[in-house]
């Protein structure tokens, strides 16, 4: 490893230790860390923006007949400094709300609301159809015939049983069938309930009540169920940062991480029996 | 010989007939790249044998191939955002073919012919010619188009209804009431208040949406003459924040408390942003956090630091992801929509509320539809009257 | 005066608005130049705002070091660090790997971004203990919904006969009917909030009257 790699590993745990340290209180190494981070990440913004918009997209853009309104829409935002005139920028404003609406209005339409709603509406019964039947009687008829000639027990007659019941599943209204229906009722059921739960202008009293309520479970469950399914991959998050912050207590790295974890530890002491630490808030 | 020659003659018009209806037309409502080529099904058609599609700069070629595939494929009921849903595709084909002119570049036409290729021989029908041109409307969006102007409509007719009868009903909403209390709690206890716009930029609507409502949380504010914290992640909504709270501070008269670094620039930085509003979280202690807009990742980082630190929480968030995070950790949440109803709900005015009530009717259009929709697809598949499924291309989205 | 400070602004939010409704509609190359350049030109905006946010920040800090506020130590270390990194523009190898502003993303802000993140895998433990007491039906139905889920993405959920399946469908049925709901209910929402600004109903950003 290079100095830079050395110099780079010492300031990422470091910074890794402080910031975890907010987990205890407040205190001056959660402080630095935080205000390094917020210094590093501005500059490393603005120069980003020079690298990647001002100079490829404005200074050097083919036609600057296309790049002046934004470049003057965007200085007309940096009127805010003087107050005077200030108003100003309420015309830049005024272009990125606008934008933005008018971005918004076709494309939630086609993306949103005709997906979903066409998602939504489904045949809550569904009957066997004409080929189905058919194919069952098919399927009957061949395990009749086989049952005929080959008798009971013969792998044949096993394998059109076998076909038989998988056509009876779709060529009858089976319990296969009864539990896809009941899926999509309690599907559809539950996107009605929910959105009449969001109506503004009527009062949640009576059947409303009863049906917002129903809508107010399957929130529920949604909400739960959705926190369940975080916890784990945020829980590996963790893991693999403390991993992280291990590898970094070996001999190559000059021993980083106890290092810089009992100066912490020793400070953090000091200042607590000398008394500076209650000027801090805790949680 | 003779004899096996006769019996040629007679299968390969069999073998290689062409179909009926063939026909060329420029694709409508595209930006004049493709033309389409339609023709009906041939009586008896097998997978091994192909059709080809060919298209040339002139009558006489040079030919290139641009589509090819066995008879049972490429049907126009395959493709509805070309030819809907109809019944009237049955039994017909199609294929697409690529414009000869570069995209933005003027329209130049082309010749295009239909061929059979079979175990049996081949045949080719009469080049047509086509043009394909950049269309001005789309009119396979007709239906969305319909509804926009519709939603706008309805909108205004509520509000001047609005305008003429003020008393309009809207049901309560307990995490906008809770934030008067919450702003009340502030003033008493002489703490601020902590007000994050989400992390998107100005141009989206959950960031508008909130900063509508930074304006009425401002007004109250500013009536109870306490002090708000907006830590911004975008320069513009930092601008933005402080012109609404100007206006608030204004309309609830008292512009000279207005202090124009209530909002300030924090970074964009996602999680740097998070270390320095959890940094100000706990060194301040403000009273109460409202966090409307739109979140990410960062959401429960937020709001569990703020719930440590004892404030009433508010949190009103569009991204359906984060709202379980904001239900565990706020003491009220806005779920989804309610954040676009709070600026309206909390301003009372009359031409808002109108508004207000035009996106219930626009859920009552959409659940009516729905219903619609499911009821006649079910009578549909009972019936096995297939012919009800028309009502599928309301729905259809061809982008 | 009144006219540019209010009139003007709501014509650009309507203009602005309206082409890019009609824009989604007109299928014609035009059309879809338009919504290039606007895009570019929003980017182009947000380059610029970057000084917006730049000067508020250096404003912030160097008056808190000027009044020696509480704090101000701070301020200096977050307007020293944004001015070395910033700095590093002038370095020959610029944002690329091997310069220093690169160093500055590998070392600072992906290791702070990743620790920031991984936070969370705490949060979201305390988090739950506090909130997922069952007080109610509606608090019990979330506990449990919770519960069956994480249990069916351990591998000892496995094990247990039925969770998988039951954690499929809660996924499957009542998690998506209730998701696009609210995914409808916002969308609609999102559409009416959007004809307020465009059609200057919702006025706010606006400011002050004066």
């Amino acid at each position: 490893m290079s100095f830079g790699d050395i110099a780079g590993l010492w300031l990422a745990t470091g910074l890794t230790l402080f910031l975890f340290s907010f987990l205890y209180r407040d205190n001056p190494f959660y402080k630095l860390g935080e205000h390094l981070y917020l210094g590093v990440t501005i500059g490393y913004m603005l120069v980003k923006l020079v690298y990647e918009t001002w100079i490829p997209k404005v200074w050097n853009a083919e036609n600057y007949a296309l790049v002046i309104p934004p470049v003057i829409i965007g200085f007309l935002l940096l009127t805010r400094f003087v107050p005077k005139v200030s108003w100003l920028s309420r015309w830049s404003f005024a272009f990125i709300i606008g934008y933005g609406s008018g971005l918004a209005i076709p494309a939630t339409f086609t993306s949103i609301i005709l997906k979903q709603a066409e998602a939504t509406t489904r045949p809550l019964v569904t009957v066997p159809t004409a080929a189905e039947q058919k194919a069952l009687e098919a399927a009957e008829k061949t395990l009749a015939d086989t049952r005929a000639a080959r008798g009971n027990e013969a792998p044949e007659t096993r394998a059109a049983e076998k076909a038989a019941l998988s056509a009876r599943r779709s060529g009858t209204y089976s319990w296969v069938r009864a539990y896809a229906d009941v899926t999509t009722i309690i599907l559809f059921l539950g996107v009605f309930s929910v959105l009449f739960y969001f109506f503004f202008s009527i009062e949640h009293k009576g059947p409303v009540r009863i049906f917002s309520r129903v809508g107010v479970l399957f929130l529920m469950i949604y909400f739960g169920a959705s926190y369940g399914y975080t916890v784990m991959g945020r829980f590996a998050l963790l893991y693999d940062r403390l991993l992280d912050v291990r590898k970094a207590s070996g001999g190559d790295a000059w021993f980083a991480t106890p290092i810089i974890l009992v100066l912490m530890i020793g400070v953090l002491v000091w200042r607590h029996r000398t008394g500076k630490a209650s000027e801090e808030p805790s949680h | 010989m003779r004899a096996l020659a006769l019996l040629l003659l007679l299968q390969a018009p069999l073998w290689a007939q062409l179909p009926e209806g063939f026909e060329v037309y420029d694709t409508p409502g595209d930006e004049g790249s493709s033309a389409l080529a339609v023709w009906k099904a041939l009586p008896k058609e097998t997978a091994d044998a192909s059709y080809v599609v060919w298209r040339a700069p002139a009558k006489d070629g040079p030919w290139e191939e641009v589509a090819r595939f066995p008879q049972t494929a490429g049907w126009k009921s395959d493709a509805p955002q070309h030819f809907g849903t109809g019944s009237g595709n049955k039994g017909w084909h199609w294929a697409s073919i690529p414009a000869l002119a570069e995209p933005g570049k003027p329209p130049v036409a082309m010749w295009v012919k239909l061929g059979v290729e079979g175990a049996g021989g081949a045949a080719e029908s009469a080049p047509a010619e086509v043009t394909p041109v950049p269309n001005w409307w789309a009119w396979n969006k007709l239906n969305v188009f319909l509804f926009v102007v519709a939603f706008t409509c309805v909108t205004f007719w509520l509000i001047s209804r609005a305008r003429r009868d003020p008393n309009l009903f809207i049901r309560r909403i307990p995490g906008l009431d809770a934030m008067e209390e919450a702003i009340g709690r502030a003033t008493e206890m002489g703490k601020p208040i902590l007000y994050l716009n989400g992390l998107n930029a100005m141009d989206s609507i959950s960031t508008i949406a909130s900063t509508c409502i930074l304006g009425q949380v401002a007004k109250r504010v500013a009536a109870y003459d306490t002090t708000i914290s907006v830590p911004c992640f975008d320069p513009v909504v930092m601008g933005v924040s402080q012109e609404v709270m100007r206006e608030g501070f204004i309309a609830a008269g008292r512009p000279d408390s207005y202090r124009s670094d209530a909002a300030f620039f924090v970074t964009s930085d996602q999680f740097g942003y998070v270390a320095a509003v959890d940094g100000i979280m706990i060194r301040e202690k403000p009273a109460a956090c409202f966090y409307l807009g739109y979140y990410y990742a960062e959401s429960l980082l937020l709001a569990e630091t703020g719930a440590t630190t004892g404030a009433i929480q508010i949190a009103g968030t569009d991204s359906v992801t984060q709202l379980p995070f904001f239900i565990a950790t706020c003491d009220y949440t806005l779920i989804g929509e309610e954040l676009y109803a709070a600026s309206a709900y909390l301003s009372r005015e009359p031409i808002q509320l109108g508004s207000l009530i035009a996106q219930d009717w626009g859920k009552l259009f959409l659940l009516a539809m729905i219903l619609l929709g499911t009821v006649v697809g079910s009578a549909a598949v009972v019936f096995r009257a297939p012919a009800l499924l028309f009502l599928k291309d309301l729905f259809a989205t061809y982008s | 005066m009144t006219t540019l400070k209010r009139t003007v602004p709501l014509g650009i939010a309507l203009v602005a608005g309206l082409v890019l409704i009609l824009q989604g509609f007109v299928p014609h190359p035009v059309s879809g130049k338009v919504l290039t350049w606007t895009q570019s030109w929003v980017v182009i905006i947000a380059g610029v705002s970057i000084l917006l946010g730049v000067g508020s920040l250096v404003q912030a800090h160097a008056t808190k070091i000027h009044r020696q506020s509480r704090g101000w130590f701070y301020s200096a270390v977050t307007l020293g660090t944004f001015g070395l990194t910033a700095l590093g523009f002038f370095h020959p190898k610029g944002i690329e790997p091997g310069g220093p502003l690169d160093w500055s993303y590998q070392y600072v802000m992906n290791e702070m971004s990743a620790t920031m993140f991984s936070i969370l895998g705490f949060f979201i433990a305390s988090a739950a203990f506090r909130a997922f007491r069952a007080r109610s039906v509606e608090a019990t139905l979330l506990l449990v919904a919770a519960v069956i889920i994480m249990l069916g993405q351990v591998p000892v959920g496995a094990y247990l006969p039925g969770v998988p399946q039951v954690a499929t469908w809660v996924l499957e049925v009542p998690t998506t009917a209730a998701k696009r709901a609210i995914i409808l209910g916002v969308a609609l929402g999102s559409i009416a909030t959007a004809l307020r600004i465009i059609f200057g109903i919702e006025r706010a950003y606006l400011g002050g009257s004066e």
